[in-house]
């Protein structure tokens, strides 16, 4: 057999090698202005405001971080407008967070994060937030001790998700939520409050229409129900015996949510949450001796009973006040396989009308620990 | 491209000489013996200006009865063992009278020359010949040249193991495998290749393991060089090899006997040749580069360890600094932001693109590396002072090159250090400046088109004929046990089957049962017979 050290294969690749470089689209880092975090906002005349922001890594700059603010009716027209006033190669591909403004928010979000889900530089684990305020204000707000506003926001809800007072979701969530014919989305909410970022709950969607939002306490039932909340602390107060008001602080050690879906012919469907919660008291005013099981039960009780009460508000508003329905119960119905065919009208109906049941068990395993 | 190469290279063959070329070697001329004066005559005609080969004439009386002339190379000779030759062939001459029948005149290796052309060879072999008045020639070993003693190996250094190496001596490397090797079984045989050099060329292989088909190859192979010198067995390697333009070595190269050793029991077949300490073994495998002796004599949880950090050591070395090229032209999404950020403050300085710098350090760092390797040990210390502070320090605050890039340069080198044989090594090191370049001109997708037609030519590559990717593909799922990992010895009882050795038990089974032939009713049959 004949080796040939160079095939016609081989030459013609070289040859490519060398002619076609120029076509490759260079992204060479310096040159780069990595959009960390941006901001939509809604005009009073109808357009798209986008803000973004860009650190800026040379030294000798003073600001670590630029925010570039412009007006346009697309998305993609109001970057063309933010690329002319920098002199960097604006690249999305660093993109982590992606913030709406309220106002634009209750227009409904998806036209716009449709084509940030169709970049292929993004990734599909960015975090999507709605703000209570204005986004340019949100993004221009300069922290000292935190230059890097995109990365900051970025990192103070994925920590915030971590104790559950915000849900940790991205768009990759979002988007699945958004299709599912049975569920509605939520986001992180955030608050600028006294020149302050915030972590501030849940956003609640109808669609992709922002409806409003939960505060974090309710955040933490609404993914204790997910089965999220382990890990999460929850405040407690409650009257004892002799009339005082006693408040513990308590950390589910584990949790685990069950959920059953009750079809009743004629009267609304049942849906019946069991939790057991496993509950580690790390404060507690009261004078009761919680070692003793007598007044374990008395305080366990109390705090099933308290649990109960929020997840019944919390459903309240849920089905009732913003017709959002994160917990994909709508989901659950149709599973079941009664409702067909299933359209989104029979959802709304079935989900406000549901009845909701819910059944705490609280164990307090552990109640203070000495070192 | 070949064609115009090699329109260019006969182009500066005619370059026309003054002198006609000579057609074969001069000093072997052809001849029957005549007479003795006869043959003292043409022997001083042809040693005529060697002045290190001594043309004595004994005269009768002094040491000898009769007069004999005797020819030999000094400085290849022993003084004693030329005493024991000249009192032989007085023997010869005048026989001893009180010699008994059947009794020889001394434990001299000699024999009687046939003819003119077997006298020259035999005084450029170091024998000395030596004419007698009847007109018969007779030559004497008396071969002793100067040689390095078997020393540590330089090359292939190991912690754990046997440390003698090979030296340039053929005899003296044979001699190690012979002591290491005691059975019947292994077989030399020996070539002289090199029109001037007449190199001894050693084919060494066991003759129930290594298919003869391997053998016979080797044989025709190394029969057909036809060239006037052999300097090293790594010539030797490219003039047998399967495809003499592939980077990779396809003969593995070792001055280490106890890896030939090993490699001969596996059905391997060895190649030594006279004047180097680097002895060749084929079919070779890609992994066998990545193997050393010490994996064996480790445990084999350390072993396994060391084995697949080497695979590691080849993946940095050869795709690192592409990588970076790649990432920081291309790719900046890959990267966490955190370290974008920094990688992109220390990248602000640096005037040049990526490739650029990459190639520029990349060749900073080979020429320390050449340089070091070429300078005397005790200079070589300022190469590592002047590479260490100069090119990764002054580099980087220069704004010549981003600290991140030093460090994926630096790894790669050490990486590259890893690797157990040098020319593997240096094959791979070449391969990475490629891999830079396809980095640079199409990012990651280049790189892995780089990597892709790297594997694509290693599956097309053979040894010998035997697959060179074995045992990845073809897939040798029970070779495995010797790859990425170092099996446990009791693992072990076949031999590699890349080679196809003739017997694959490499430890006998304890019961007869268990052997992996089964025996046929019939011979079952007979033996009851017998016992009964």
């Amino acid at each position: 057999m004949v080796k040939r050290p160079f095939s016609k294969w081989g030459l013609a690749l070289l040859c490519l090698a060398v002619l076609v470089t120029g076509c490759a689209r260079q992204n060479i880092l310096e040159d780069l202005g990595l959009v960390l975090a941006v901001g939509y906002d809604l005009a009073d005349d109808g357009k798209l405001v986008l803000t973004v922001t860009m650190p800026e890594i040379s030294r000798e700059a003073q600001e670590k971080v630029q925010v570039i603010t412009s007006k346009g009716d697309l998305s993609k027209e109001a970057r063309e407008n933010i690329a002319m006033s920098t002199d960097r190669q604006i690249v999305n591909g660093q993109l982590r967070t992606v913030v709406f403004s309220e106002k634009l928010a209750r227009k409904g979000v998806w036209k716009t994060l449709d084509t940030i889900l169709r970049d292929v530089n993004i990734t599909s684990n960015v975090v999507v937030a709605i703000t209570d305020g204005e986004t340019r204000e949100l993004l221009h707000t300069r922290f000292p001790d935190r230059p890097r506003i995109g990365r900051y926001l970025f990192e103070l809800l994925r920590k915030e998700a971590k104790s559950f007072t915000v849900p940790r979701t991205n768009v990759h969530d979002f988007a699945r939520l958004y299709y599912t014919r049975g569920a509605d989305p939520y986001a992180p909410y955030v608050q600028l409050k006294n020149g302050a970022v915030r972590a501030a709950g849940t956003a609640l969607f109808h669609r992709d229409r922002f409806v409003g939002s939960l505060s974090p306490e309710e955040t933490k039932m609404l993914l204790l129900l997910q089965g999220k909340g382990q890990g999460g602390d929850i405040k407690h107060s409650f009257d004892t015996h002799n009339g005082k008001k006693e408040m513990v602080m308590l950390t589910f050690v584990r949790t685990n949510p069950k959920r059953e879906i009750i079809v009743r012919p004629g009267k609304p469907v049942l849906v019946r949450y069991q939790v057991q919660v496993g509950g580690q008291v790390v404060e507690y005013t009261g004078d009761l001796d919680l070692t003793r099981e007598k007044n374990k039960k008395i305080v366990e009780k109390s705090i099933e009973e308290g649990l109960s009460n929020r997840i019944i508000d919390l459903f309240e508003q849920l089905q009732h006040q913003y017709k959002s329905d994160p917990l994909g119960i709508g989901e659950a119905i149709r599973a079941t396989g009664g409702y067909r065919p299933w359209t989104e009208e029979k959802w709304r109906d079935l989900y406000q009308n549901a009845e909701i049941e819910v059944k705490f068990d609280l164990r307090l395993v552990r109640t203070g620990m000495t070192k | 491209m070949m064609k115009l190469l090699r329109k260019l290279l006969k182009k500066s063959h005619r370059r026309p000489s003054t002198e006609a070329p000579i057609k074969e070697a001069p000093n072997i001329p052809e001849g029957q013996l005549g007479t003795y004066a006869e043959n003292v005559q043409q022997l001083k005609n042809v040693f005529k200006g060697c002045n290190d080969i001594k043309l004595r004439e004994l005269q009768p009386g002094t040491l000898t009865n009769g007069t004999i002339f005797m020819v030999y190379v000094e400085s290849l000779s022993k003084i004693d063992a030329l005493e024991h030759g000249i009192s032989f062939m007085h023997s010869l001459v005048q026989p001893p009278k009180n010699l008994r029948p059947n009794e020889t005149t001394g434990s001299m290796e000699a024999r009687k020359l046939p003819d003119f052309k077997s006298v020259v060879e035999w005084v450029l072999e170091g024998w000395s010949v030596y004419c007698l008045p009847n007109g018969e020639v007779y030559a004497v070993n008396t071969y002793l040249p100067p040689q390095r003693s078997i020393e540590r190996s330089e090359t292939e250094g190991i912690i754990l193991g046997p440390q003698e190496a090979f030296n340039e001596s053929i005899q003296t490397n044979l001699s190690i495998i012979r002591r290491r090797i005691k059975s019947t079984d292994l077989k030399v045989k020996a070539y002289k290749v090199g029109k001037y050099s007449q190199n001894w060329v050693a084919i060494v292989y066991m003759n129930h393991l290594a298919q003869s088909e391997y053998v016979q190859t080797l044989e025709e192979r190394v029969q057909a060089i036809n060239i006037d010198l052999i300097m090293d067995s790594g010539d030797l390697a490219q003039m047998i090899d399967d495809n003499p333009n592939s980077p990779f070595p396809q003969y593995h190269m070792t001055e280490r006997p106890e890896r030939i050793a090993s490699h001969l029991l596996d059905g391997k077949v060895a190649v030594f040749v006279d004047g180097t300490p680097f002895v060749l073994s084929g079919p070779a495998s890609f992994i066998e580069f990545f193997q050393t002796s010490e994996d064996y004599a480790n445990r084999w949880a350390a072993a396994s360890v060391i084995r697949t950090l080497r695979i590691v050591g080849v993946l940095i070395s050869i795709s690192l600094s592409a990588l970076y090229v790649a990432v920081v032209t291309y790719h900046y999404q890959m990267i966490p932001t955190d370290m974008l950020i920094s990688l992109t403050e220390s990248r602000a300085r640096v005037p040049f693109p990526p490739v650029l710098e990459t190639m520029i350090m990349e060749l900073t760092i080979e020429l320390l590396r050449e340089a070091g390797a070429r300078l005397p040990a005790k200079t070589g210390q300022t190469i590592g002072i002047v590479g260490g502070i100069v090119i990764g320090q002054a580099a980087v605050s220069a704004g010549f090159a981003s600290n991140i890039l030093i460090i994926s340069v630096a790894l790669s080198t050490v990486a590259s250090f890893i690797t157990p044989s040098y020319i593997m090594s240096s094959a791979l090191r070449a391969i990475r400046f490629g891999l830079i370049m396809l980095a640079g001109f199409w990012g990651l997708y280049g790189l892995f088109i780089g990597l892709l037609m790297m594997v694509l030519h290693f599956l097309r590559l053979t040894s010998m004929g035997a697959p060179y990717f074995s045992p990845f593909a073809p897939l040798r799922i029970s070779d495995w046990k010797d790859t990425l990992i170092r099996a446990p010895l009791p693992f072990m009882k076949y031999r590699p089957t890349n080679t196809r050795p003739k017997d694959t038990d490499r430890q006998p089974f304890k019961k007869e049962a268990t052997k992996r032939s089964i025996p046929t009713s019939a011979t079952v049959d007979s033996e009851k017979g017998e016992s009964e």
